[in-house]
């Protein structure tokens, strides 16, 4: 082992606490919106305070106990989950015939998928279609729109393209044909990509709102990212009806705060556990497809 | 005789085209929904931008309306809202191009250093995790972070006896506040890329320069630096055909009417005409002229990059 000098460890010390700044400055905005909610009304005021100076969680309680909150927090669920479903469904069966070298008119639908993802209609004519296909304020507007990222084909194809051809030349001896070779035997090979992908699509569900803007005007089918901007206007936040269940009406700021806690402790929660499924594939988009 | 060949050989090939297709008949199949898809929710919006050439409305569609040639485009280019969005447009991303570029190339480079073991994981792990969260939630911490009467920010700024500042609705600080953000949101995330470029680095290298006397420092800039250059150039070329995407999620999020005049986007800008003032077409062609220009820039990048790495990488 080669001993370090001077200057190194200088210079290592320094990285360390470079990175140890950012990481903390980073941390600040999640430690003040905890803050924020837990503060009440008497103690928020304008000084520097990492720590709260008094603690009451009727912002917490106003949230917990608003029919509202549950009924969006349901709503996001249903459309991540079947979102997810029919997202994968879809993405395998758009991607596997693609990475094929035998599909007819191969190079025309890669050439069409590739299209798509440097050119596009825009916002107008995408809302206008769903305004035509009368899909406004029900759940498919959700749902179809988004189904296939066709960054993810590209990701899914690469990974199918990959695994060897002698693992279906075998099935196709015994008779199977390409749906059974896809269920029975690629899929199982491929559970890691599969999870990366649903994980990334999972996220995309949880985090969408523009599609609500554009697409849903009744306010019983808002996902909870759509309350949480709502909430920026602290004019929308009374009809959570604050106090009527907590006695003392919390301050505006720790309900909003408490609402973008609420937003993002799902995320929090699954995300160090399933982070090397995060990160797999990132790289994957600068490889050649 | 050979006319007789040609016509021979033709009929083979049909032959033989539709005994492919035949074979490859569950393969077709499995491709019909998602070609269903493709055409109707890819397709048909492109072919909807011919309301950028017309007087749209909805009850006449695309086939009834009036057309109007490129009018939709002339009054875009002679009105005064236009330019000024084309113009932010193109500032709010270079700024973020020459801020926000160079941060997770440092950042790698610094990650790079750190021993394996859970001081680096967990901090690499903290410099991800706003990738996860939306532009929503980013809007609202930054809202609370930086509100004059109780956020921290300003609470630190009044320490030093100045005054608050309204960073939000102040047209001298949004663009600042977009370009801080968004390098906190993306930094850590757009450092793993050039940490799987730098892991790909030869030790011997390294062994070398240390038998030389090299210090860490210079091995990291006469080493590490270069190795990555590549990946940095791909990475930047590929950055430049996005200029016109300046980040709609983000300004829809934290913008307000007293900073239109430095965030309004193209992007804004088509919202507020098309589903806000129901002036579809004008929005439309608005739209449309980003995504021209934005195809013609990832077509020209796109070229760059496949002529810089000798054909081994290209986007498409």
């Amino acid at each position: 082992m080669i001993k370090q000098t001077l200057s190194d460890r200088i210079l290592n010390v320094c990285i360390v606490l470079v990175i140890s700044v950012i990481s903390i400055v980073s941390l600040i905005p999640i430690w003040n919106a905890i803050v924020v909610s837990i503060t009440p009304s008497y103690a928020q005021s304008l000084s520097f305070s990492l720590l709260p100076k008094a603690i009451d969680f009727n912002a917490w309680k106003s949230i917990l106990c608003s029919e509202f909150m549950w009924k969006c927090f349901q709503n996001t669920v249903v459309r991540t989950v079947l979102g997810t479903a029919l997202s994968l469904v879809l993405t395998i069966l758009t991607a596997y015939p693609l990475s094929k070298k035998r599909l007819p008119f191969g190079c025309t639908f890669n050439a069409l998928l590739t299209f798509t993802m440097i050119f596009n209609g825009g916002m107008i004519p995408a809302y206008i279609l769903v305004k035509n296909l009368h899909l406004i304020d029900t759940l498919w507007s959700l749902l179809l729109p988004a189904a296939i990222s066709s960054y993810n084909v590209v990701v899914m194809r690469s990974f199918f393209a990959g695994l060897p051809d002698s693992l279906e030349e075998s099935a196709k001896l015994d008779g199977a044909n390409d749906f059974i070779i896809l269920t029975k035997i690629v899929l199982p090979l491929s559970l890691a990509s599969v999870a990366t992908i649903s994980l990334w699509i999972a996220v995309m569900h949880w985090n969408s709102w523009f599609d609500v803007v554009l697409y849903i005007n009744d306010r019983e089918k808002y996902v909870l990212q759509m309350v949480l901007k709502e909430f920026q206007e602290a004019s929308s936040i009374d009809t959570l009806e604050l106090g009527s269940t907590t006695g003392t009406a919390p301050t505006t700021e720790a309900v909003q705060n408490a609402s973008t806690l609420f937003v993002i402790i799902p995320i929090l929660m699954v995300y160090p556990f399933l982070q090397k499924y995060f990160m797999k594939g990132v790289t994957v988009g600068a490889v050649k497809g | 005789m050979k006319l007789n060949d040609t016509t021979a050989v033709k009929l083979n090939r049909k032959k033989q085209l539709s005994r492919e297709i035949w074979q490859n008949r569950y393969l077709l199949l499995m491709l019909l929904p998602g070609l269903a898809y493709f055409i109707i929710f890819k397709y048909i919006p492109m072919f909807g931008l011919t309301m950028a050439f017309q007087d749209y409305s909805l009850k006449e569609g695309i086939l009834g309306s009036q057309w109007v040639g490129l009018g939709q485009f002339k009054s875009l280019f002679s009105g005064a809202d236009f330019p000024l969005v084309l113009k932010n447009t193109i500032v709010i991303s270079l700024l973020k191009l020459v801020f926000g570029f160079p941060t997770p190339v440092i950042l790698a480079l610094m990650f790079n250093e750190l021993r394996e073991g859970p001081y680096k994981k967990i901090t690499q792990t903290i410099s991800y995790i706003p990738h996860f969260f939306s532009w929503v939630v980013m809007g609202a911490m930054l809202t609370s972070l930086l509100s004059p009467s109780t956020g921290i920010i300003n609470a630190i700024i009044q320490m030093f006896g100045m005054k608050p500042i309204y960073f939000i609705a102040d047209p001298k600080y949004f663009v600042g506040v977009l370009v801080v953000s968004d390098i906190w949101k993306e930094a850590g995330w757009n450092s793993v890329v050039y940490i799987a470029a730098l892991s790909g680095i030869n030790y011997e290298m390294h062994e070398a320069a240390i038998i030389d006397g090299a210090s860490r420092l210079k091995r990291i800039l006469y080493i590490n630096l270069p190795s990555i250059l590549p990946t940095v150039a791909i990475m930047l070329i590929l950055k430049m055909g996005g200029v016109l995407e300046a980040g709609f999620d983000q300004i829809f999020n934290l913008y307000n009417v007293a900073v239109y005049d430095v965030a309004d986007i193209i992007d804004t800008y088509t919202y507020r005409m098309g589903i806000g003032q129901y002036q579809y077409s004008y929005s439309a062609a608005a739209g449309m002229f980003k995504s021209v220009i934005g195809l013609i820039l990832v077509l020209i990048t796109n070229g760059l990059v496949r002529k810089m790495s000798d054909n081994e990488v290209s986007v498409f």
